[in-house]
């Protein structure tokens, strides 16, 4: 399935909201939209992961690329399921972005 | 060289008056029976095919050829019929054939439409034969990669301090999992299993490249509070935006009967105690090759010949059950280990593999599978031992060599 991403500003963050898998087939889709909000330079992104069942390594990968480029923004990631904040808590990312129910 | 089929000679004359331009050579047959042998002899770019013969008809040619090589198979065929014969042509298009023409033929259609289509049919498969050989080309390639690939496994070897027993198996034929065990002096041994980031030959080409990397970081320093900062500097240089690797890396010191280990976000290894207790080893870091700073939080584990560490990929725990539902996790690998403690620990990969299969209901996975179980040799009874070498397997009896 084809993921979709639905950005949009609000006052205090740019919000995405995620609407499919952040998974090795979806993540040339979800890097390009990632890149296109962190040229915004926000201070603080919030990434609605409500809509997505499973993250793997490569969605994983594109995550942190988007840390990275968007360097000392606060990153917040909503209504993550199991599988997905038990992925967060192995890797350890869960020190990077802040998972919140 | 483009092959006429038709029992009356005239209209063979007539199609290749007509398609004489297009610089082929011809050769004619009078019959399915006739066209079969040419068909054989080889060379046959298009087959222009009549319906109606005597011997074997168009049909019957089209069966044997439904039963022939691939090669034979590829090659495109034009039938003809009768105008009024449309039912004919509907069936012959249905066993295979690639395009059709009725008859009689008007002058315009000689000598503009039935060239094209010859001309469309000849360049078509030319385009498959060439892809196919470009295909074939790529699949002997990747077999030589997969070769070379498991030729750069550790083998096993019964002398060294560090015993160790393995199960591999890429999804592809190449992939992502790696491991390796390297000298570390002092009679210490270092050993990295490790996972790249997605599947396939670009995987594999980056995970010989780790490999190297390791061997190059292990002479310098193997401490893992040092060699694994340093490994992610070097991978933020190597490689591509969002790829990295997880892993885990033990250095194993006989002479304490301890290793120091540390878990680059990867699923937890296990640990077996002498008297059996199974659990998954807990403390953890940061993955290599993305991230600017890394954490490395170590632990350091009792290891002697009574000790078994079992350390794998994640193709194992996520694994799926047969609904589909519900995988296989870090717990449960924990229960399969236990029902093997009673065994050898040298037969644990395979019989772990066979367990996960079973979990799943079959062998069908879609992830990169690695399995190791290590163990420590007491170092007092070994007094001939030779802490330098033997890990790597001498050239001339690689598993290359063997093969052929």
């Amino acid at each position: 399935m084809p993921i979709q991403i639905d950005m949009h500003d609000t006052p205090e963050a740019v919000e995405l909201r995620f609407q499919g898998n952040v998974d090795l087939q979806n993540v040339e889709a979800v890097r390009v939209k990632l890149a296109e909000a962190a040229e915004k330079k926000a201070a603080a992104y919030v990434l609605d992961f409500g809509g997505v069942d499973f993250v793997d390594s490569a969605g994983l990968g594109a995550l942190v690329t988007f840390h990275k480029n968007c360097k000392s923004a606060k990153i917040r990631v909503l209504r993550v399921n199991d599988r997905v904040r038990r992925l967060f808590q192995i890797t350890r990312l869960d020190s990077i972005f802040a998972l919140d129910g | 060289m483009i092959l006429l089929v038709d029992d009356e000679p005239l209209n063979r004359k007539v199609l290749q008056w007509s398609l004489s331009k297009l610089g082929h050579e011809f050769i004619h047959a009078q019959d399915g029976q006739e066209a079969i042998e040419k068909v054989l002899d080889g060379g046959i770019d298009v087959i222009l095919l009549d319906l109606m013969m005597p011997n074997l008809d168009g049909y019957g040619f089209l069966a044997w050829r439904a039963g022939a090589d691939e090669s034979v198979k590829r090659i495109p065929i034009i039938i003809n019929s009768a105008v009024s014969d449309m039912d004919s042509i509907r069936r012959a298009l249905g066993e295979g054939a690639y395009d059709y023409f009725t008859k009689p033929l008007s002058n315009d259609q000689l000598e503009i439409l039935l060239p094209t289509k010859v001309y469309n049919a000849i360049q078509s498969h030319k385009a498959v034969k060439a892809l196919n050989e470009r295909n074939e080309k790529m699949r002997s390639e990747l077999a030589a990669a997969e070769h070379f690939q498991r030729s750069m496994l550790p083998r096993v070897d019964k002398n060294a301090v560090y015993g160790h027993a393995y199960v591999y198996s890429p999804c592809d034929d190449v992939g992502g999992d790696f491991y390796d065990v390297l000298p570390a002096g002092k009679n210490r041994t270092a050993f990295f299993l490790g996972d790249v980031t997605g599947h396939g030959l670009k995987a594999g080409m980056m995970s010989l490249m780790v490999k190297s990397l390791l061997r190059e970081l292990v002479m310098r320093d193997p401490e893992p509070t040092v060699l694994l900062p340093a490994m992610n500097q070097r991978l933020l240089e190597i490689f591509e935006t969002g790829h990295y690797i997880t892993g885990i890396y033990g250095l194993v010191d006989p002479a304490t009967n301890s290793m120091v280990l540390a878990n680059c976000a990867h699923p937890r290894p296990i640990l077996v105690t002498p008297d059996g207790e199974t659990q998954a080893v807990e403390g953890g870091g940061h993955f290599l090759g993305i991230l600017d700073e890394i954490d490395v939080e170590t632990v350091t584990l009792p290891f002697d010949k009574d000790h078994r560490l079992v350390f794998y990929t994640d193709g194992i725990t996520e694994v799926l059950d047969a609904s589909g539902e519900n995988e296989l996790g870090v717990e449960g690998l924990v229960k399969i280990v236990q029902n093997l403690t009673e065994s050898d620990v040298e037969d644990w990969p395979a019989a772990i593999n066979d367990a996960v299969c079973e979990y799943h209901g079959g062998p069908a996975f879609n992830d990169d599978l690695l399995i190791v179980a290590a163990w420590c040799r007491p170092l007092a009874s070994r007094e001939d031992f030779a802490p330098a070498e033997p890990i790597y397997p001498d050239p001339t009896e690689s598993s290359i060599a063997n093969s052929n």
